[in-house]
């Protein structure tokens, strides 16, 4: 079974359980390290690991192959995982935070203006902050990832994990939106 | 102008989904119904989706740091081997796919711990269970059928439920390579819109929580072919939450 390609043991595994046995023993280690990432609980993550596995040999059959199977998988494990924590109502642990950018006397309509915020207040965080900041903030903020998750989920390594990009970005756009107030 | 940093950082309406995100950018793939240019002009600029692909590559890298070794070697132990006897699953008949006895067993209700131990020994290496061969049940059918059904069935769950569901599906359309899915009240405020490659939607939690008992939702889906034409659709779907209960959390 180790010559065929993913998409190849897919289109097999209807009339082949060695062939999802295949399939899903590859991605043993990739989806249990993901979900202990997200989770950080070992217990949980294994739970949450039988259930990726478990939608996904429910959804197999629905699976026609426009995708790769990796990534079919990883939509899986991304969603259950996220909804999982999200269902625990873990939230950013600090206090919701406020981008106030300077008012450009711009107006148009209610829905446009606040899509055009949003993709300024984007655009000032892809300007300032280096890669590793943003996605912090992203699964921090927009993932509601504790912070101990996002730490693990991006492989950082220094002592203070996801805490210390926080502070930095913070720091780095409070600057920004200071120098956007003086121009103005 | 003041914006809570959550609703920035929030995936938003105008960011492709994961699948489709990953596709494109990743593999290289033309998802129909999708402008492979326009989600690269997003991705330049959209924090969202760099960390999505930025994630995707560490799943795909499989990389363990030498702190995870320990719990992936268990989490992986658990897959391999905490499960219940076979004799414990569902009695097959022989004529049914093995497939969709293991769907049908797994309703909602029955989701508990044994369930998931249960289907989770279905795909451990060695285990004894009775194979039920599923030919035919997913051939494609030829472009006479397709034409003749224009129509997308089997949408579940649709009328009024308990909570609102945390899921959505409906029978795949022969030689559909995408679905586009809307969410949208009845006054046709659209709550969520995205496109996908298989026939489920996971509804995110937000969107969920957006849905206020007693209220009715309609789900709308467009099935399209590999050149983006549409083949089928579902009609009108609708869902409501029914008013004594209380939202999802």
């Amino acid at each position: 079974m180790r010559e065929f390609s993913d998409e190849q043991l897919v289109a097999m595994s209807a009339d082949n359980e060695r062939a999802v046995e295949e399939l899903f023993s590859r991605y043993q280690s990739r989806v249990a390290v993901w979900c202990f990432r997200v989770a950080r609980d070992r217990e949980w993550a294994a739970d949450l690991a039988q259930e990726v596995f478990l939608r996904a040999l429910r959804s197999l059959p629905g699976f026609r192959g426009d995708a790769k199977f990796s990534t079919w998988l990883y939509t899986i494990a991304r969603n259950h995982c996220y909804n999982a924590v999200q269902a625990k109502a873990i939230r950013p642990e600090d206090s919701i935070e406020f981008l106030q950018l300077p008012d450009t006397g711009r107006r148009v309509d209610r829905e446009l203006e606040v899509a055009d915020e949003i993709e300024q207040m984007r655009e000032l965080l892809q300007t300032h902050l280096d890669e590793t900041e943003r996605q912090v903030m992203t699964l921090h903020y927009g993932e509601e990832m504790t912070l101990e998750s996002v730490t693990s989920l991006l492989g950082l390594r220094n002592a203070s994990g996801a805490k210390q990009y926080i502070v930095s970005a913070k720091r780095k756009l409070r600057g920004a939106i200071a120098r956007m107030r003086a121009r103005i | 102008m003041s914006r809570d940093l959550r609703e920035v950082l929030r995936r938003g309406e105008d960011c492709p989904a994961p699948e489709v995100l990953i596709e494109t950018m990743e593999h290289g793939a033309d998802v129909p119904g999708t402008d492979r240019t326009k989600i690269a002009a997003h991705v330049e600029k959209c924090p969202v989706c760099q960390t999505e692909l930025s994630l995707y590559r560490g799943f795909e890298a499989g990389e363990v740091q030498a702190d995870e070794r320990e719990a992936v070697d268990h989490i992986v132990g658990v897959l391999r081997g905490r499960a219940p006897g076979p004799a414990r699953l569902p009695e097959q008949k022989p004529s049914r796919s093995w497939w969709s006895g293991v769907a049908e067993w797994l309703t909602p209700g029955r989701m508990g711990g044994f369930a998931v131990a249960a289907a989770a020994l279905l795909l451990t290496v060695g285990v004894g269970l009775q194979w039920q061969a599923r030919r035919g049940a997913s051939e494609p059918v030829g472009e006479a059928d397709v034409t003749r059904s224009a129509v997308i069935r089997g949408v579940i769950p649709q009328g009024e439920v308990a909570e609102f569901p945390a899921e959505f599906r409906w029978d795949a359309v022969p030689g559909a390579a995408a679905y586009t899915v809307t969410l949208s009240e009845v006054d046709r405020n659209v709550i969520f819109h995205n496109t996908f490659t298989t026939p489920v939607l996971e509804v995110p939690v937000n969107v969920r929580r957006l849905v206020v008992p007693g209220k009715t939702v309609l789900l709308q889906i467009q099935a399209t072919d590999r050149e983006g034409r549409e083949i089928a659709q579902s009609g009108t779907t609708r869902v409501s939450v029914r008013a004594e209960q209380a939202q999802p959390k």
